[in-house]
């Protein structure tokens, strides 16, 4: 009897002491803080949309924190700068498990970046939430802590061809592709492609373009000798402005369509007079739209938390970091006071339409589902207001 | 008293270790190596990977540009190649590592021959815009040739393992590192000690000249580039292994350039120095970048960043002004003192 008292004593103890170890173990999480990682390119030319991610994060990191933090922890927010390169992208994420004992990961940087990144992801189980740039391979085959939100460059071009033939009725017109020759011109060129095969278009030319290229005069030429009236641009920011000013020099009246890189102030200032009128499929609303909920709550925020300059840093990266952010706190709030990786991770598959107040469309992810939302809306550059409208309904892209 | 190092036979000047305090230095370097991952953390490894491989490619372009003149702004090409032969070959083929390594070089090598052709005729800047559009054309044949490369897209490699050992630890893949590492260190004084390595100073210093003097300077400039450009292959195989990812954006024109700066900031010509400008150009990028994350989150750590550059810059732009022989100038200066002390000479 006295030695069956004896091993539940013992046998308690142990499960005490496992308990608090398991407890302590969990990376980055204490009683009153959690620790939080984001690897975003903060120099060199892509800092347009790094620096724009991370201030949109600290908005969230401090409006969190002054709502009294999730279940009573403050987050933390860890930025590292990888200068868009993938070996300093991964270098920065062993820093951030390392040194910083991060428990998730909430900037991810580039697509190829991540793709750096994506094998320690896996094997240290780090949820891991990717809003800023989306390719087939960070979903396809799914990893379990890996979760994307946003359609694919393919899918907003495919939505943004869907709403020139349908809304605007320009299915008789000549089309036209530039695209560059990396990756994400191949993404782009996948969803004109498929525009052009759903309706059946006329596709005149398909321009393949060197990265980095700044002289499209002889591309432009081709295009108006070849009567083209609708160009999809595969450029990421200052080709879609060299496109639509060389378009303009030549005097074509043409319609553009670019995809979510094109949805930013800089290609309007770049292009002049010529960036008035353009198309770029997103998933994200302007900042500017403030009829929408969620962007009038994050620029309310921004206003609070951030100076003038940061606020003139702002685009629509910074409302897929902040949507992105949103989708976490979720998952982190319903894990309750016991927050685990592993729970985190049930909580975002477990996400059913779940809505960010029209940032994007409703999140579902699911098993073996680590893609959404899909949906796409279409937004038009007016530059004399320096902004963007919504033009479209969402647009559910398959 | 000791008035100065003197060498009294043509061995004794040629030999790798000239005397006793070279050799208790080196035995040190060598116990600190090999204890420095059970000192350093996992993050602080993976630095120390990430600075080993750049300096078996930097050794590489030290022999070429260092050694024997010819400047070349290929070597993020060259690293491409080898990079993408191990990834190639490892990712497709299920080739093991230790085929994978000499692949990459032999690949490299194989291109430095090619792009050693031109290297006949052309000098100075001429070569050094040739180099260029080296690394141009590569990256483009890159992204073109899909089929084998995977195009944009890039490649995951496997964990790397050796002989059924997998290395899947920067703590143990250092150990690898090393080991070509030393080989490097010791191929390139091997070299610089030979006839090859004086018919490389030889044309460095002027090939007609060497020409004169029986040097058969084509051959051995296409040598060079070999040689160099072997390196950089197995450096960039080394360090997809690391990585565990190869894709184009990782072999931008300006790592060409860093390596160019890494040897003139370490003393053009010295293997040492080759190491040491290594660790001086990404220590310091890394320490700057250490100091400024306390800056936190606000717009202040923003400009910092823009600052961090500017700092980077500058420093090595000073240096290349103010200390053309680099830091091994530096530290024979400082030695000449400390061994001639009180004299001046």
């Amino acid at each position: 009897m006295r030695m069956n008292w004896i091993l539940k004593g013992a046998l308690s103890v142990t499960l005490l002491v496992a308990g608090a170890v398991g407890a302590m173990a969990e990376p980055g999480v204490t009683d009153d803080k959690v620790v939080l990682g984001a690897v975003d390119p903060l120099t060199g030319p892509p800092s347009l949309l790094g620096k724009a991610h991370r201030l949109a994060l600290q908005v969230w990191q401090d409006d969190v924190n002054a709502r009294g933090g999730i279940n009573g922890r403050k987050v933390e927010i860890v930025f590292e700068d990888d200068g868009y390169v993938p070996a300093r992208s991964l270098q920065a994420l062993k820093k951030m498990v390392e040194v910083d004992d991060i428990f998730g990961l909430i900037g991810t940087s580039g697509s190829a970046q991540l793709a750096a990144m994506m094998p320690m992801i896996n094997e240290l189980g780090i949820p891991t939430l990717n809003n800023m740039a989306v390719n087939s391979h960070h979903f396809n085959p799914p990893l379990n802590p890996l979760f994307v939100v946003g359609p694919t460059y393919c899918q907003e071009i495919a939505a943004g061809m869907t709403y020139l033939v349908e809304e605007l009725g320009l299915k008789d017109g000549k089309y036209a592709i530039a695209f560059q020759d990396d990756e994400f011109g191949d993404d782009v060129r996948c969803g004109y492609l498929e525009g052009v095969k759903k309706y059946g278009l006329n596709n005149v030319l398909e321009l393949e373009f060197k990265r980095g290229q700044k002289d499209f005069s002889a591309e432009m030429l081709r295009a108006r000798a070849a009567g083209v009236t609708v160009l999809v641009s595969g450029g990421v920011v200052a080709e879609h402005s060299i496109m639509l000013k060389e378009a303009a020099k030549n005097r074509m009246d043409i319609t553009f369509l670019g995809a979510h890189s094109a949805h930013l102030t800089p290609v309007q200032a770049l292009a002049g007079s010529a960036g008035d009128g353009y198309y770029a499929a997103d998933y994200v609303p302007a900042l500017t739209s403030l009829e929408v909920p969620g962007v009038a709550k994050f620029m309310e925020l921004a206003n609070t938390y951030l100076s003038e300059d940061e606020r003139n840093s702002l685009n629509r990266y910074s409302l897929a970091g902040y949507a992105g952010a949103l989708i976490f706190e979720h998952a982190m709030a319903e894990c309750g006071a016991d927050l685990t990786r592993a729970c985190v991770i049930e909580k975002l598959e477990g996400l059913d339409g779940f809505e960010t107040d029209g940032l994007l469309g409703p999140v579902t992810y699911g098993k073996g589902n680590r893609h959404a939302p899909t949906a796409a809306i279409v937004l038009q550059s007016n530059a004399d207001k320096k902004d963007f409208t919504i033009v479209s309904e969402r647009m559910e892209i398959e | 008293m000791r008035t100065g190092v003197f060498q009294e036979s043509y061995g004794e000047l040629i030999s790798l270790i000239r005397n006793p305090t070279q050799a208790y230095w080196t035995w040190a370097l060598v116990i600190m190596s090999l204890a420095a991952p059970f000192v350093l953390s996992n993050h602080v490894t993976s630095l120390v990977n990430g600075m080993l491989i750049t300096a078996i490619g930097v050794i590489g372009l030290n022999l070429l540009t260092g050694t024997t003149g010819l400047i070349s702004f290929g070597q993020a090409g060259f690293l491409a190649v080898g990079g993408y032969t191990a990834a190639i070959l490892s990712a497709d083929y299920n080739m093991p590592l230790w085929l994978c390594l000499p692949a990459g070089a032999l690949a490299a090598g194989a291109f430095g021959l090619l792009v050693g052709i031109p290297s006949l005729r052309l000098k100075g800047l001429y070569l050094a815009i040739t180099t260029l559009a080296f690394t141009i054309i590569i990256t483009h044949v890159i992204l073109s040739a899909e089929s084998i490369t995977h195009g944009s897209s890039g490649i995951s490699t496997p964990k790397p393992a050796i002989f059924g050992m997998v290395l899947d630890t920067d703590k143990s893949f250092y150990y690898l590192i090393l080991a070509v590492l030393t080989l490097a260190v010791l191929g390139s004084a091997n070299i610089k000690r030979s006839r090859i390595g004086r018919a490389f100073l030889a044309i460095r210093e002027q090939d007609i000249a060497a020409r004169a003097m029986g040097v058969p300077v084509a051959r051995y400039k296409l040598y060079a580039f070999v040689v160099s450009s072997s390196y950089a292959g197995v450096a960039g195989a080394l360090m997809v292994y690391h990585i565990r990812f190869v894709n184009v954006d990782s072999f931008s024109l300006v790592i060409s350039i860093e390596a160019v700066s890494m040897i003139i900031v370490g003393g053009l010509g010295s293997t040492a120095g080759a190491v040491i400008g290594v660790v001086f150009v990404v220590g310091l990028a890394e320490l700057l970048n250490y100091a400024f994350s306390s800056l936190g989150g606000t717009l202040g750590s923003l400009s910092a960043l823009e600052l961090k550059g500017f700092l980077y810059g500058l420093t090595i732009v000073l240096f290349l002004r103010f200390e053309p022989d680099g830091l091994m100038g530096i530290y024979r200066e400082y030695k000449n003192r400390w061994v001639n002390w009180p004299f001046r000479y």
